[in-house]
């Protein structure tokens, strides 16, 4: 028996995107996608666009699975080493709080757009490209949340970040800028 | 003008001999190199060969694994099993 030739990566990345993809027949293109000629947009041909990365979702998780293991290595090395009590400078705490209230809630609305934004488009390859970045968007999230959570026991300021989202200064124009960029606001 | 594309990777044991094939295999690139990262630039276009990677770490390796090691990048990217290559086109 012959065993059939291995498919290239580019074969490979079409079969579980395009390939994927079906025609719906129980309700109309419209009806399902309702975004995709808001406001008269006009989109000739899905298929011209295809995502770059040609990553598939168990490609995707065995080299994230790879790279989470590590970090989980360095932060159970840190935390079982009290390495809070060795920082070189006090004010890389000040730092991770910022990052805390200002990055980590930007990459979680990062997520929900892409998410949104994968659910609405009509065309498989910038719908599957979109739902890659909102799952890696949401790992950021949680890979951040989950490093810091480690200072949370030591140090005040690290808990509600999630409500001080709507409340810290500094995150008036970014804040701002995604949730227009998220929902296709004015720009 | 020639647009300059880039890939920056992590300066380790897993990324160093990634940077080797890529300083060997592409002329005239610049090399920069930062704490705990390297970033290397060149004018156009730039490619990481499976094999010259595999030439130096002595076994079988799949361009993905740059995740792995990748901090970055700029240029559009064209993707295969030998080879993983960044342009402006």
């Amino acid at each position: 028996m012959n065993a059939p030739a291995k498919l290239g990566l580019k074969q490979r990345y079409s079969l579980l995107t395009h390939g994927l993809d079906w025609k719906p027949s129980y309700q109309p293109m419209d009806k399902i996608y309702p975004y995709a000629e808001f406001e008269g947009i006009k989109i000739h041909d899905w298929s011209k666009w295809e995502d770059p990365f040609r990553l598939t979702m168990d490609t995707y998780w065995k080299f994230q699975a790879e790279k989470e293991r590590k970090l989980y290595a360095v932060l159970d090395s840190f935390s079982q080493n009290n390495g809070q009590m060795g920082l070189s400078d006090p004010k890389y705490v000040n730092a991770i709080k910022l990052f805390l209230t200002g990055i980590t809630p930007a990459e979680y609305q990062a997520h929900r757009g892409f998410a949104h934004v994968g659910r609405q488009l009509p065309g498989v390859g910038p719908r599957v490209a979109a739902q890659m970045q909102s799952l890696d968007e949401l790992r950021h999230a949680q890979t951040q949340i989950h490093t810091l959570s480690h200072y949370n026991k030591f140090f005040d300021g690290f808990h509600e970040f999630t409500h001080q989202h709507d409340r810290v200064w500094y995150l008036s124009v970014p804040k701002s800028f995604f949730d227009d960029a998220r929902t296709s606001g004015p720009f | 003008m020639p647009r300059i594309v880039s890939i920056t990777l992590q300066n380790t044991d897993d990324a160093r001999p990634i940077i080797e094939a890529i300083t060997a295999d592409n002329a005239d690139c610049t090399v920069h190199s930062y704490p705990g990262i390297v970033k290397i630039d060149r004018d156009d276009s730039l490619t990481v060969r499976r094999s010259s990677v595999e030439q130096r770490i002595g076994r079988d390796w799949d361009p993905q694994e740059l995740h792995l090691s990748m901090v970055s990048m700029a240029g559009n990217l064209d993707e295969d099993d030998d080879y993983f290559n960044l342009s402006w086109s």
